[in-house]
């Protein structure tokens, strides 16, 4: 019964801050509404037992991305009239016709027994040990891998980021290097 | 589990990952001189492809079976993309060396990212569960976004860095949804074992496999985007032409190894159970990205882009292959093994011609290339040849060997369409080759200063034309060789 | 590896290595070394094959196979020599005419920059067309015939500096395509029935596992091929443009050895052509066709290479028809003789241009054999026997082909009465060209010196004309040597035959009429003082060869590119191509329309990938239900 109630609150909560967020002309309110669903979804994490998931949801998500969220449209400047010319003007009734395709597809589609295989719940627990002792033990080969990532992230970062600071002849000054590529 | 294995069936990487580190901490430390870089890079691909070849040795065929909890396998397929990716690591490099070498400082980062590469390609071949094997080709694959766009003087390299991106996020998001599908339908993303995929598959009859056979569909667009196989191959030419010369024929052949060897596990090991399904499904595919690619390829008027087109259409001759299931690994292998380094060779001419950061190769470069520098034009001539599939060239050996895969396995009419579009592509090879002997460069026309190949370039097309030929005129040895190279 | 081995073996390689050795140090020899050179390897293997086949004069010997190595061998693919009494004659024809030849070539290229590159292709050429009719399977023979479609791609366009020549040898080249598209296809399904692409598995089983339908599509494709390499109806166009090489090119690839390899594979694949009779049909549909419509146009050609082009083509489907109608036997006697006396032609015709500095316009010649006696007597030779005047060689080939064509009786008929036309067309315009360039008044240009030729060109030419003069003596209806000779090859084949009696006197003698009508009739137009006009609607037609050249051009060139340019711009320049084209401008232009544009073009990329995904999702949902 409390779950019922917590579902019906927090799920017209994210549906709210989902409107908002593409709603909204203000891009803190859109911001704002995107946290609220952020938090909402983190709620239907707790009452499905996935403790660690949600908490990873409020800090990574809603704490640290949306700040830097945050960060940039100060940076950009809030004062700043969004433009909504279209550039398609068949976009908008052609998203709603797929909106209604979208949801008779999901009912039909709902109506089938879908087969759906074998058990798969390893780790029924979604606590911190549960999670801690799945990825340290069954998937650390994985884990340690995206180590790799890392690694590709920094050295693309240091490599592109780089470029013009090393080419100082030019770079700065645009496109320099490609006149011959003049179409 | 054999313990001692553990580490071992991870050793490629493992020596790759420490020349990385090595590489990059060097440079940091010391800042030395451009052949520090070759050493480390040298010695960890040597290792690389040492270890590999030990695995395949002790290996192949063999049922060693799967380590990490049935995350990584050691077998034959293993070690022979290990075999063949970490070489042609090394071939690329040395193609690329002008390359990097001009790149300043940033030459240790480009090193890097190739050695990372061939890693995360590996990675991809040696995969024994859905999870490694989408980590592995996002190592790969972000490394050579990387790559495209290394050289950002040119705004189009940018481009081709950011489009490759854009395209290829979506693709491995793609890949990702038919994962969890598959995950869905079979309660697992291990391929093999107790209550793996493949061991699933081959002991249930599921009578309403929706789930599966849309996770399969999807599984096939992420990697047909990879192997740029039509329709997903729209990137392909906007890349290949965008990014640096030097760099483009390991983008090239890499690609293809790397996702090849994927689309071959995961297709005849772990849905081996579902043929009936993919096979059509794959026939199609490569009649479509053969007709495709060689039609566009006719109407280019850039080497770059013919190259990308044909490309398009190598992946539909070698999908072809695919359609005989397990008994067209072999002649699969084969055929990528000769045709990555024939694109490798023919980007490397490409470079040479146009320039090393140079993105566009306009035919207009190529003319009367016979007589300013007939020993590039004949390596070129040599590799176009082979791409057309004449006799005697490994190029010749390869379409037989697929083409035989894909009759025996019912499927003519795909062969005679192969065969056509083989036909017809001779055109636009040919084009070339008659722009190199025959033309006269234009009046006036600003060509690229002379062509300057280095020795690292003009090693790699030593090798590719010797392995073209020796491999045209005995193919047997290899293709029997090839036969051990099955995945588990 | 036994000593008939070993010489089979080098027939291919001596000529293959004298090319390698041609190309490598080609220029270093000079005149006449190379040329020397290339003559005597070629030469060294027609007496090689002269021992090697005379085992099979003698009546004993089988065929012998000869492995060379295993490549592919588990796919069937092997390469061995297979030698029998019809690759015996094949390879003796080659290598004798081709030996000629070479000897010709070294006065005919004389102080040519190309000499050394020249020689070393012609014995590429020889090699190829060895390993062509020596192999013992489709594999090996395909290699040889990519093969000598490449040497004549390289020989037609040897003067590239010409951009004709250099279109000629394309065309040519392109041509031949169309036809190996069939052939490779026809070899595909010869694979998928038989499992093999050797001759031995091929044949040997044919007769017991092909079905009919399958015989006639293979051999219906392979008939594409054939067509295209032997200049028939209608993959004829490259021949008479093929002209713009250097004469003795022609003479050997485009008269006397590339274009018979068609008849040749028709003759090896009888088994085959036995098993669908349709296609036999066909065979001699289109050889018989094209005898008379290359002869109608050859009436009308100025130029004495192409009339001799249209002359080959028009002998080549007598050939098809012998061969169509199952004389295989007359088919390749005619092949045989048809080499001798159209090598002689094109070479007396070399030494015509030659002595004229280059001239080829018959309108510009005449009245040349007070100065080049030789070539006149030789020329002369060849035109009786092309014409079919007995005892000339010419006359027992053609007349044994249309004597087997009437008599298999019913439609066959027709296909013969079409045949003794074009024996009249024949004569009538091969004695056109001879009266108009060698008698009759002199028109060649003032200031120009005929000259008679350089001893070694005379020497070919002698040797050439005694063949054409007496090469009819190996197969007479008294004395069937030839038939003897091939009959184990075609062992199992059911052979047309001869009428008998009083028929074949009749025969024979409406065919010596026909040739006699034909030249006197030329002789009563050409030989009088004044040459008649040439003009009017159907001459201009028969000269244009009918319009066909201009209606490929038209059709095939114009509808592929279209084609092409249709994907091009439906698929490739506004989607792949107005991306990097606009991009250019597009990125430069800093600003707010920039990133909707430009995610605009990506997005377009993302449909395609989310189309195709949607196709392939359909098709497995739809195998699999939901």
């Amino acid at each position: 019964m409390v779950e019922l109630v917590l579902f019906i609150i927090f799920g017209l909560a994210a549906l709210f801050g989902a409107v908002t967020t593409v709603w909204a002309r203000n891009p803190v309110y859109s911001a704002l509404g995107l946290m609220l669903t952020l938090f909402s979804v983190a709620v239907f994490y707790v009452s499905n037992g996935a403790q660690f998931v949600a908490a990873v949801q409020v800090i990574v998500y809603a704490g640290a991305v949306m700040t830097l969220f945050l960060f940039v449209i100060m940076l950009v400047g809030v004062d700043r009239a969004e433009d909504r010319r279209e550039n398609l003007p068949v976009q908008r009734p052609l998203a709603l016709g797929l909106l209604v395709l979208f949801g008779a597809g999901v009912l039909v589609a709902g109506r089938f027994a879908w087969v759906t295989g074998a058990e798969g719940g390893r780790g029924a627990e979604g606590t911190v040990e549960a999670l801690g002792s799945e990825l340290f033990r069954r998937w650390v080969l994985p884990f340690e891998l995206t180590a790799l990532l890392l690694i590709i992230a920094a050295a693309g970062t240091v490599a592109l980021g780089l470029f013009r600071r090393g080419e100082a002849e030019g770079g700065d000054e645009g496109e320099a290097g490609e006149g011959e590529e003049a179409p | 589990m054999n313990g001692s294995l553990t580490f071992l069936s991870v050793a490629p990487e493992i020596a790759l990952a420490a020349a990385v580190v090595l590489l990059l901490l060097v440079e940091v430390t010391f800042k030395p001189r451009a052949w520090a870089w070759a050493v480390v890079a040298g010695a960890g691909l040597a290792a690389g492809t040492a270890l590999s070849a030990w695995q395949w040795v002790a290996h192949r065929g063999a049922d060693t079976g799967t380590f990490w909890n049935g995350m990584i396998a050691v077998d034959g397929f293993a070690a022979l993309a290990g075999l063949l990716v970490f070489p042609l690591a090394g071939l690329g490099l040395m193609s690329a060396w002008r390359l990097a070498a001009s790149q300043g400082r940033r030459g240790a980062e480009f090193i890097a990212l190739v050695l990372l590469a061939a890693a995360g390609a590996h990675l991809m071949a040696a995969a024994a569960d859905f999870i490694m094997l989408f980590i592995g080709l996002e190592v790969f694959s972000l490394s050579l976004y990387v790559l495209a766009g290394f050289t950002r003087e040119r705004v189009d390299a940018d481009e081709a860095s950011l489009k490759y991106f854009l395209l290829g996020a979506f693709a491995s998001a793609v890949f990702l949804y038919g994962v969890a599908l598959v995950f869905a339908a079979t309660g697992s993303t291990t391929f093999y074992g107790d209550g793996g995929i493949a061991d699933y598959l081959a002991g249930t009859v599921i009578f309403r496999p929706g789930v599966l056979l849309a996770g399969l569909a999807l599984l096939l667009v992420g990697l047909a985007f990879k192997v740029s196989a039509a329709p997903f191959h729209v990137w392909a030419p906007d890349v290949y032409q965008g990014a640096p010369g030097g760099v483009t024929g390991f983008l090239a052949a890499a690609a293809k190894v790397a996702g090849f060897a994927a689309l071959a596990r995961v297709l005849t090991a772990v849905l081996g159970a579902r043929a009936d399904d993919w096979v059509p499904a794959v026939a199609v595919l490569a009649a479509a990205s053969v007709v495709v690619g060689t039609l566009l390829a006719i109407v280019q008027d850039d080497v770059k882009r013919l190259l990308a087109y044909s490309s398009v259409a190598h992946a539909g001759f070698i999908l072809t292959a695919l359609v005989a299931g397990r008994g067209g690994v072999g002649d699969m292998w084969f055929y990528l093994a000769t045709y990555a380094v024939q694109v490798l060779g023919a980007f490397t001419v490409a470079a040479a011609v146009s320039g090393d950061r140079a993105g566009r190769s306009p035919l207009a470069h190529w003319a009367g290339l016979g007589r300013r520098a007939p020993w590039l034009a004949a390596a070129m001539t040599l590799m176009l040849l082979a791409m057309a599939g004449i006799p005697l060239t490994a190029g010749f050996a390869g379409k037989v060997a697929v083409f035989r895969a894909a009759i025996d396995a019912g499927y003519l009419w795909l062969v005679i369409v192969a065969v056509l579009a083989t036909v017809a592509g001779l055109f636009f090879y040919l084009r070339v080759i008659v722009a190199m002997y025959l033309a006269s460069p234009e009046e006036g026309a600003s060509l690229p200063a002379s062509p300057a190949v280095g020795w690292g370039a003009r090693f790699v097309l030593a090798v590719a034309a010797a392995a073209t030929l020796v491999f045209g005129i005995a193919p047997w040895p290899l293709l029997e060789v090839l036969r051990d190279a099955l995945p588990l | 590896m036994e000593a008939g081995e070993v010489m089979v073996s080098l027939l291919i390689l001596l000529p293959l290595g004298g090319s390698a050795l041609l190309l490598a140090f080609g220029r270093r020899l000079g005149e006449p070394a190379a040329g020397v050179l290339g003559t005597l390897t070629v030469g060294a293997a027609f007496v090689l094959a002269a021992v090697a086949g005379g085992d099979f004069l003698a009546g004993g010997a089988h065929a012998t196979h000869i492995p060379w190595f295993d490549w592919l061998a588990p796919l069937g693919v092997r390469a061995g020599l297979l030698w029998d009494p019809l690759s015996a004659l094949m390879a003796l024809v080659v290598t004798g005419v081709g030996a000629l030849i070479h000897l010709y070539s070294i006065g005919y290229m004389k102080a040519d920059p190309g000499f050394g590159r020249f020689f070393a292709y012609m014995n590429l050429f020889v090699a190829s067309m060895l390993i062509l009719v020596l192999a013992d399977g489709f594999a090996l023979l395909f290699v040889g015939w990519e093969l000598v479609g490449l040497c004549s791609y390289l020989l037609i366009s040897f003067w590239f500096e010409k951009p004709v020549a250099a279109a000629a040898g394309k065309k040519a080249f392109v041509v031949n395509r169309v036809g190996d598209a069939g052939f490779l296809v026809a070899l595909m399904l010869v694979f998928a029935a038989f499992g093999s692409l050797s001759y031995e598995e091929v044949l040997g089983r044919a007769a017991g596992e092909l079905s009919t339908g399958m015989a006639t599509a293979i051999t219906l494709l392979l008939l594409m091929g054939a067509a295209g390499k032997s200049a028939q109806f209608p993959l004829y166009v490259w021949l008479p443009d093929a002209m713009e090489g250097p004469t003795p090119v022609s003479a050997l690839i485009h008269a006397a050895t590339m274009v018979t390899a068609g008849v040749f594979m028709v003759a090896r694949t009888g088994v085959l052509f036995d098993l669908a009779p349709v296609s036999a049909a066909v065979v001699a549909a289109v050889g018989i066709g094209t005898a008379l419509y290359a002869a109608s146009i050859a009436v009308a050609q100025y130029d004495i290479k192409r009339v001799l082009a249209y002359s080959t083509i028009s002998q080549l489907g007598y050939m098809f028809a012998g061969v169509g109608a199952g004389a295989y036997v007359a088919g390749m006697f005619h092949l045989t003789t048809h080499a001798f006396f159209k090598a002689l032609l094109f070479l007396g015709a070399g030494a015509v241009i030659h002595a004229l500095a280059g001239e080829q316009d018959l309108r510009r010649m005449g009245g040349l054999w007070r100065r080049l006696p030789v070539t006149t007597v030789t020329m002369v030779v060849a035109w009786l026997a092309i014409s079919g005047i007995p005892p000339l060689a010419g006359f027992w080939s053609k007349d044994e082909i249309l004597a087997t064509l009437f008599a298999r009786g019913g439609a066959w008929r027709a296909v013969w009465a079409v045949g003794l036309l074009t024996a009249l067309l024949t004569a009538f315009y091969m004695s056109r060209l001879i009266f108009l360039a060698l008698f009759g008044e002199r028109r060649w240009a003032e200031g120009a010196h005929p000259h008679e030729a350089p001893k070694v060109m005379t020497v070919a030419l002698g040797a050439l004309a005694v063949l054409a003069l007496a090469g009819g003596v190996v197969n007479t209806p008294w004395r069937p040597g030839l038939e003897h000779f091939l009959e184990p090859a075609f062992e199992g084949l059911d052979l047309a035959h001869l009428p008998s009696g009083a028929t074949q006197w009749v025969l024979a003698a409406l065919s010596v009429a026909a040739a006699a009508a034909g030249i006197l009739l030329a002789a009563g137009a050409y030989l009088r003082a004044r040459r008649p006009a040439e003009e009017g609607p159907t001459w201009e037609l028969l000269r244009r060869g009918y319009g066909v050249d201009e209606a490929y051009a038209r059709v095939f060139a114009a509808g592929g590119q279209a084609v092409a340019r249709f994907t091009d711009e439906a698929v490739d320049q506004k989607g792949v191509d107005g991306l990097v084209n606009g991009l250019g401008v597009l990125v430069r232009t800093v600003g707010e329309r920039l990133r909707p544009l430009q995610t605009g073009f990506v997005r377009q990329y993302g449909l395609g990938i989310v189309l195709g995904a949607v196709a392939l999702l359909a098709w497995f949902l739809s195998r699999g239900g939901f």
